[in-house]
C-alpha cells in the first residue's frame, strides 16, 4: 500500500478554561491544525515542552480524546469516524505505551493478567493459550516469566515499563504512539529499553510515533522529527538534517539546552527568557516571538502568524525568517 | 585548608518489609568553600538519603550509624540539640528539592514564606524581611518581584517556582546549597535557565553548591569536581574534566557510555546490562561486580576500598590496584 | 496491638455472641419468668444481669437483642453500599446528563433527615418487620456512599492505568468491574465498617422510640425504653443495654479505623 501509514491533518482540540462566574471561560487551544504524516517502518518523534500539546496529539489519535477538528487517517481509514466495533478492531493495529510505569498498570492487578487482558478482550485467546502468549510476549522484552504472578509495585521502574510495551503488543498492532516512554527511568534503564524498542522494530516490523522532551534520545531513534510549541508544530523534517542544522529559533533552543556530558564542550547556550507560556492567552503574530532569541526578528514576527512552509527539499519550519542557527 | 564540609563514613539503614536496606554505606565526602561538588548516581544509589541526612531530614525510621561524621563548619551536625540544629538549617546550610510545587505552602504566599525564613533567623520586622525578600527574588531573576511577593505558588509556572525556592533558600546567605536534583521535573529551556542561575548566584554570593542528580549532562556543566555513587558507596571521585575525559571505575565509564548524547552518534547507546539490586541484598565483594564486563574473581570475593588513583582521584575498583584485571 | 486487630476482635467477638445467642442464653428472651417472684430481679447468679419489669432475663435479651440489633446494622450498610456504590459507579463512570440526574437525586436525599423520614415511615407502617427496618435504614443510608464512590470513580477515571484500559479497548463493564472497583473498594470499606456503627445507634434510638424492633423482640433500643421508666430502681435493665450499644459502635470505629490505615496507604 503506497503513502503514509499514518496521516493527521489539522487536528485541533480545545479545551474550555473556566474564568470564574462573570467571564465567559476562554478556549485553551492545546492543538492547533497540526499535520503530519508516519510512514510504515519509520519513528516519528514528536517534540516539545509542557503546553506544547504532543501528549494532546497522543491522546487525539488514541480516541482517548475527541479532536474539534481534523482528520486522521490510518491505513486509509478515518479514525477518527471509527465507533463500537470497528474502533475496537481499529485498536488492534495502533496502541500505545505510556510515559509512567507505575501510574499506566493498575496496582491491584499482576502483570501477568495485564498482559493477557487484551487477548480476553479482542477474544485473541483464552485460558492455556493465552497463557503461552503472555510467556511469549515477556520472553520478548527481556522479561522472566516468572514475574507474571508479580504486582506492579514489586518490580522496578524499566521491569514495569516492558510489561507496558509488552501490553501493547499483545495484540499485534502495525503503529505504536509512544508517550515519552523512558522519561521516568534512569540513564542505564532507558539505553536498555529504547535498544529494546529498535529491536522490536525491527523484528515486528513497526512503526512508531515516538513522543519525547529529550532531544537526546530523540536523536537515537527517530527517523524524523516534529517540534511542537504552543500546539503548533514549529519545525519539521529527517532527523539527521535537523540536527544538523535546525531551522527553526525555537529548535535552535531546545537543542542547544540538552546537557552534554562534556565539560570542555563550548557551548553557546541560548538560553531563553521566560517560560514556555501558558497556551490559554497565546500573544498575537508568531507565538514565539516575545522568547525568540533569531538576531533577525522584526516587527514582523510580532504580527503575522508565521505559516508552516517547506523552507528545503523535505523540510518544513513556521518561521519568517527561518534558517541554521548563526555562529556555529 | 580545611572544607567546609566534611562528610566521614555516613552509614545509614532503614528497616523495610522484607530486611534491613542499606541506604548508604560509609560515605565519605568533603565540599571546600565556594566548590560545586555534584553527587551522581541513579535510583538506589543513596545519594538522595546522603542530601537529607546533612540537615538531619530522614524519616524516622531511618538509623543513622554512630561513626558517621558530618562536621560542618566545624561542627558535628549529627550531635547538635534541636535548637542549634534550627539555627543552622536555612541560615547556614540550605535546601532546594526537586519538587517545587510540593516543597512551597500552596496557603500561603511567596512573600510570607520568605519573610518567616528571614524572621526564623534574624531579629528583623516583618516590613524588612518582605524588602529582603524583592531582593532575593529580583536576584534569582523573577520579574515584577513586589508582584510575586504577593503571589502563591499555584500562580507562578514550574520554573518560577523552582527560582522562589531558591530564593527562599538563599536569602539567609547560607555557606552551603544543597540541590536535590533541582531541574529534573523542569522542561529543558528552563533546566538550562535554573542551572544558569545556580552557577551565577555561587559567583556572586561566594557559597559552595552540593548538586545531586542523575544526569551526567547537568553536572558536567556546574560542577568542579564529581562523586559517583552506587549501591549506597561512592564508587569515583575526581575533577570533573578527569572524570569525563577518562572514567576510572566500570559503572562511571558505562553511565557515559549509556548516556543518550546530541554530540554522539545517532544510534542507540551500549546499555549497562542488568539492573541495580536491591538495597537489602547488596552482592558480595564489589557491589557492581555482577554487571561488570571487566570482574574477575578477586571481584566477587572481597570489596574494594576507595582506592588513591591518582591527584584528586579516586576508584573503588580492583582495577586501579591491578590494571592488568588479573588476566595475568 | 494494631487497630486493626483489635478491631477484628471486637467485632468477631460481638459476631459471635450474636450467632451464639441461642446456644448462649439461659432462657428464651420473650419469656416472662415469673410474675410474681421475678420482676425487676437485681443481678445474682442466676440472672446475671437481673430481670426486667416483665420478669424476662435481661442477659438473654442483651444476647438476643445484639443478634437483631447487628442484623439489622449489617443488612441495612449492605443495602446502602450496595446502592450506593452502584449509583456512584455509574454517576461517575458515565458523567453528563446521568451523573447530573444522580447527583442532584443524592443531594435531595442528604437534605432529608434521615431519621425523620424513619419516623414518619415506621410509625405510620401497621406491623413493622424487621425487614421493613432493614429496607428503610437502607434506603435512606445509600445517599454518603454515593457521593464517595462516585467522587474515587472520577478521580480512577483519569488515572493512567484505566486510560491504558481504554485504548486496549475494554468495554466499560470490564473497566469498572476490573479496573475501577478494585480502586475504589477501600474507602468504601471503611465506610460500611464505620457505618454499621451509625446504624446500630439509629435503630437503637428508633427502637427506644417504639417505632423500631417491635416488642415482645429484644432490641437494645427497646430495652432501654423498658428500663427507663425504673431507671433509679433497676438502674441494669437500661445501663447494660446502653453499655452494650457503646461497645458496638466503639468496635467498628476501631475497626473502621484500623481498615482505613490498613487499606489506605499501602495501596496507592
Amino acid at each position: 500500500m503506497t503513502g503514509p501509514l499514518l496521516a493527521v491533518e489539522g487536528l485541533t482540540k480545545r479545551y474550555p478554561v473556566d474564568r470564574g462566574p462573570l467571564r465567559k471561560p476562554a478556549a485553551l487551544l492545546a492543538v492547533d491544525g497540526v499535520s503530519l504524516t508516519v510512514g510504515r517502518g519509520e519513528t516519528l518523534a514528536l517534540v516539545g515542552e509542557s503546553g506544547s500539546g504532543k501528549t494532546t496529539v497522543a491522546r487525539c489519535l488514541m480516541r482517548l480524546a475527541e479532536p474539534d477538528a481534523g482528520r486522521v487517517a490510518f491505513g486509509g481509514v478515518d479514525v477518527l469516524a471509527l465507533e463500537g466495533t470497528a474502533l475496537r478492531a481499529f485498536r488492534r493495529r495502533m496502541q500505545m505505551v505510556f510515559q509512567d510505569p507505575y501510574g499506566s498498570l493498575n496496582p491491584r492487578m499482576r502483570v501477568g493478567s495485564a498482559v493477557r487482558e487484551p487477548l480476553e478482550i479482542h477474544g485473541l485467546a483464552r485460558g492455556a493459550e493465552a497463557e503461552e502468549r503472555t510467556v511469549a510476549l515477556f520472553r520478548e522484552v527481556g522479561l522472566d516469566p516468572a514475574y507474571r504472578k508479580a504486582f506492579p509495585h514489586e518490580l522496578s521502574g524499566g521491569q514495569r515499563q516492558r510489561v507496558g510495551i509488552a501490553r501493547a503488543l499483545a495484540v499485534g498492532p502495525e503503529f505504536l504512539v509512544l508517550d515519552e516512554p523512558v522519561s521516568a527511568l534512569d540513564v542505564s534503564v532507558q539505553a536498555q529499553v529504547l535498544a529494546l524498542l529498535r529491536e522490536l522494530q525491527e523484528r515486528r516490523g513497526l512503526t512508531y510515533l515516538f513522543i519525547a522532551h529529550d532531544l537526546a534520545v530523540v536523536r537515537q531513534m527517530a527517523t524524523r522529527v516534529a517540534v511542537m510549541y504552543l500546539g503548533k508544530i514549529v519545525e519539521e523534517g529527517p532527523a539527521d538534517r535537523v540536527f544538523a542544522g535546525a531551522l527553526h529559533p525555537y529548535t535552535w533552543s531546545l537543542l542547544s539546552a540538552v546537557p552534554v556530558p562534556d565539560p570542555d564542550a563550548q557551548r553557546k547556550r541560548i538560553v531563553l527568557e521566560g517560560d514556555p507560556p501558558s497556551p490559554v492567552d497565546p500573544p498575537p503574530g508568531c507565538p514565539f516571538h516575545p522568547r525568540c532569541p533569531h538576531p533577525e526578528k522584526t516587527d514582523r514576527c510580532r504580527a503575522d502568524l508565521p505559516l508552516l512552509r517547506e523552507s528545503e527539499p523535505g523540510r518544513t519550519a513556521a518561521c519568517h525568517y527561518a534558517r541554521p542557527r548563526p555562529g556555529l | 585548608m580545611t572544607p567546609l564540609l566534611e562528610v566521614r563514613d555516613l552509614t545509614i539503614t532503614f528497616p523495610v518489609r522484607d530486611g534491613v536496606a542499606l541506604a548508604a554505606d560509609g560515605v565519605s565526602l568533603a565540599i571546600d568553600g565556594g566548590e560545586t561538588l555534584a553527587l551522581v548516581g541513579e535510583s538506589g544509589c543513596g545519594k538522595t538519603v546522603t542530601a537529607l541526612s546533612l540537615l538531619r531530614l530522614l524519616p524516622e525510621s531511618a538509623r543513622v550509624s554512630p561513626q558517621s561524621r558530618i562536621v560542618f563548619d566545624g561542627a558535628d551536625l549529627l550531635t547538635l540539640d534541636a535548637e542549634a540544629l534550627r539555627r543552622v538549617r536555612g541560615a547556614r546550610m540550605a535546601m532546594v528539592f526537586q519538587e517545587p510545587m510540593t516543597s512551597l505552602n500552596p496557603v500561603l504566599s511567596i512573600g510570607t514564606q520568605l519573610a518567616e525564613t528571614v524572621e526564623a533567623h534574624e531579629p528583623v520586622r516583618r516590613r524588612a524581611a518582605l524588602d529582603r525578600a524583592a531582593e532575593m527574588l529580583a536576584l534569582v531573576g523573577l520579574p515584577d518581584p513586589r508582584r510575586v511577593l504577593r503571589q502563591y505558588p499555584h500562580e507562578l509556572s514550574g520554573g518560577m517556582r523552582q527560582r522562589a525556592m531558591i530564593a527562599m533558600a538563599l536569602i539567609c546567605g547560607p555557606r552551603l546549597l544543597i540541590a536535590d536534583e533541582p531541574t529534573t521535573a523542569l522542561d529543558v529551556t528552563v533546566q538550562a535557565q535554573i542551572l544558569e542561575l545556580l552557577a551565577s548566584l555561587r559567583q556572586r554570593l561566594g557559597m559552595s553548591l552540593l548538586l545531586i542528580t542523575h544526569n551526567l549532562g547537568v553536572a558536567a556543566g556546574i560542577a568542579d569536581r564529581v562523586a559517583v555513587m552506587y549501591g549506597g558507596q561512592i564508587v569515583e571521585t575526581a575533577t570533573c574534566q578527569a572524570l569525563f575525559a577518562a572514567p576510572a571505575h566500570p559503572y562511571t565509564a558505562g553511565l557515559l557510555q549509556a548516556a543518550p548524547r546530541l554530540d554522539g552518534p545517532a544510534r542507540p547507546t551500549p546499555a549497562i546490562p542488568g539492573a541495580v539490586p536491591p538495597a537489602t541484598a547488596w552482592p558480595a565483594g564489589c557491589r557492581f561486580h555482577p554487571r561488570c564486563a571487566r570482574a574477575w574473581d578477586k571481584c566477587g570475593r572481597e570489596e574494594p576500598p576507595l582506592l588513591d588513583a591518582g591527584p584528586a582521584r579516586a576508584s573503588r575498583c580492583w582495577l586501579v590496584a591491578d590494571p592488568s584485571g588479573g588476566r595475568a | 496491638m494494631t487497630r486493626l486487630r483489635m478491631g477484628l476482635l471486637l467485632v468477631g467477638a460481638l459476631v459471635a455472641i450474636a450467632l451464639l445467642a441461642p446456644l448462649l442464653a439461659p432462657y428464651p428472651p420473650a419469656a416472662q419468668l415469673d410474675l410474681e417472684a421475678l420482676r425487676g430481679v437485681a443481678p445474682s447468679w442466676a440472672h446475671p444481669l437481673g430481670t426486667d419489669v416483665y420478669s424476662r432475663d435481661l442477659f438473654s435479651r442483651l444476647l438476643y437483642g445484639a443478634r437483631i440489633s447487628l442484623t439489622i446494622a449489617l443488612l441495612a450498610v449492605t443495602l446502602s453500599v450496595g446502592v450506593g456504590t452502584l449509583v456512584g459507579l455509574g454517576a461517575g463512570y458515565a458523567g453528563g446528563v446521568v451523573d447530573t440526574l444522580l447527583m442532584r437525586t443524592v443531594d435531595a436525599g442528604l437534605a432529608v433527615p434521615k431519621i425523620f423520614v424513619a419516623l414518619v415511615v415506621l410509625a405510620l407502617w401497621e406491623n413493622v418487620t424487621i425487614g421493613a427496618i432493614v429496607a428503610i435504614l437502607g434506603l435512606t443510608g445509600w445517599f454518603g456512599v454515593s457521593r464517595i464512590v462516585r467522587a474515587e470513580v472520577m478521580s480512577a477515571k483519569s488515572r493512567e492505568y484505566v486510560q491504558a484500559a481504554r485504548v486496549l479497548g475494554a468495554p466499560p463493564w470490564r473497566i469498572l468491574a476490573r479496573h475501577i472497583l478494585p480502586n475504589v473498594a477501600a474507602p468504601v470499606i471503611v465506610t460500611a465498617a464505620l457505618g454499621v456503627g451509625q446504624v446500630v445507634l439509629v435503630e437503637a434510638g428508633l427502637s427506644y422510640l417504639g417505632i423500631g424492633v417491635p416488642q415482645p423482640t429484644p432490641s437494645w433500643g427497646n430495652i432501654i425504653a423498658d428500663g427507663q421508666s425504673v431507671l433509679l430502681a433497676a438502674p441494669w435493665i437500661a445501663t447494660s443495654a446502653g453499655v452494650a450499644i457503646i461497645v458496638t459502635v466503639l468496635a467498628f470505629s476501631i475497626l473502621g479505623d484500623g481498615l482505613r490505615e490498613h487499606l489506605d496507604p499501602r495501596h496507592p
